[in-house]
């Protein structure tokens, strides 16, 4: 099976029900995306197919349409994705685990609506999950990548 | 003199409420500081004063042996260090360490100990006293219970100013200058005509002496790290899907497995296969 990760292609031999996200943790050793839940309950594993932000535990690999982004896809910490950056001067993490997750689902409504409401972002993360309650500091991140993104 | 002729009044009071409480060992023992681990991997021309500092000729590590779990330890416990040492905020790496005794967390045994903190009784003062020194001579890492700081607060700092004052002698002895003279600030050494000397530069000199012992600690008021907002030295990597987590770890060999089930509330009794066996778990 082929599939393009990040701008690369690679060639897995996995059974087609495998979950996007185990292919990329488990075949391709991309480690960036987190395992959460399992049921696109929490969005730590959230990547973007074709642009759009998904859950990657939920989607099939022999399912997948488009090419996949994960987080070092979207910027490394040498040439930083505004929304990255945000993150940084905003130090919004704080264990992290659910990071990358959140980091991709701002980028993706960012690329959609690029001046949003708190509606708007609210909606956007509220699926989401921070255990360690980040929820505001994403929020002023969101608006400061916003800023970012549109001035870019 | 023999050991036993050695023995303080306090140190007996501890080791006699040990062996009260069950537990036994010899205040030698319970004093003699753990070994240095980082020893094993500093080679030569390197130089590490203590467990927490490690300088050579290519970069400054320091060891925050707590874990990170998102309470920012990571960070704070290298500012302790930092503070100290006047390192350049971030311009050094820091390494959670490898499992050793002389990460004994001090703190963590006297909050074991099954008394209220405000009670300072006897008996509590004691007790406290003896899980401490159970702790030490078990040389039980922990983070938990909030020791993490009461732990650090004291020993790196002092492990940043022990570092510092080496330094100082090195770079007194290599460049032939009273130590009195010599100030420290963003990771150098500073020589009286202005020169700025890099620790890093220091370390080969460094490495020949004794690391200087009991430093009198900066009163709060000068310092420049501790009490200020920190760029948390972990956060780049967070927000870049570069940290490796526990999850992260591959090791060779290792398998993956996960639990088929039915989508069907039910419970599991055993399973059994080539690789695994689970005698009871639930599912759902």
């Amino acid at each position: 099976m082929r599939l393009i990760v990040n701008e690369q292609t690679y060639e897995v031999d996995v059974e087609p029900e495998m979950p996007l996200l185990w292919v990329l943790r488990d075949a391709l050793g991309i480690t960036g995306p987190k395992y959460g839940c399992g049921i696109a309950q929490c969005g730590a594993c959230t990547v973007h197919v074709g642009g759009k932000a998904v859950r990657s535990c939920a989607v099939q690999i022999g399912e997948l349409n488009g090419a996949v982004t994960t987080i070092e896809g979207l910027g490394t910490p040498e040439n930083l994705h505004a929304v990255q950056e945000a993150w940084i001067e905003h130090q919004v993490a704080q264990c992290g685990y659910c990071q990358a997750g959140q980091i991709m689902s701002a980028a993706d409504l960012l690329s959609r609506v690029p001046d949003p409401s708190d509606t708007q972002i609210d909606q956007a993360m509220s699926a989401n999950l921070c255990r360690c309650g980040t929820y505001p500091r994403i929020r002023a991140a969101v608006k400061a990548a916003a800023v970012k993104v549109r001035g870019a | 003199m023999s050991v036993a002729g050695k023995i303080a009044r306090r140190g007996f009071l501890l080791a006699s409420a040990a062996v009260a409480g069950g537990v036994a060992f010899g205040v030698w023992a319970v004093r003699n500081p753990h070994r240095n681990p980082l020893v094993q991997d500093t080679g030569e021309g390197e130089a590490t004063f203590n467990p927490w500092v490690q300088v050579t000729a290519s970069g400054i590590t320091l060891i925050a042996p707590h874990a990170e779990k998102g309470q920012g330890v990571f960070s704070t416990q290298a500012a302790l260090i930092a503070e100290e040492m006047d390192l350049e905020w971030g311009s050094f790496d820091v390494s959670f360490g490898m499992p050793a005794p002389a990460y004994w967390n001090t703190a963590l045994g006297g909050a074991a100990a099954p008394f209220l903190s405000r009670d300072q009784g006897t008996l509590p003062t004691i007790m406290r006293g003896v899980m401490t020194s159970a702790f030490k001579m078990l040389g039980a890492m922990g983070t938990g219970g909030s020791s993490s700081m009461p732990d650090s607060f004291v020993k790196l700092r002092a492990a940043g100013a022990s570092a510092r004052e080496t330094l100082k002698l090195a770079a007194a002895a290599a460049y032939d200058v009273a130590v009195a003279d010599l100030r420290t600030a963003n990771s150098h050494v500073i020589l009286p005509d202005g020169r700025e000397i890099p620790y890093t530069a220091l370390a080969e000199a460094a490495a020949g002496i004794a690391p200087v012992g009991d430093v009198a600690l900066r009163d709060p008021s000068a310092w420049k790290l501790l009490g200020t907002d920190m760029m948390r030295l972990d956060v780049p990597a967070k927000s870049t899907g570069t940290l490796t987590y526990g999850i992260d770890v591959a090791v060779e060999g290792m398998k993956h497995a996960a639990v088929r089930t039915n989508g069907w509330f039910h419970e599991v009794y055993a399973l059994d296969s080539p690789n695994m066996s689970v005698s009871y778990f639930w599912a759902y």
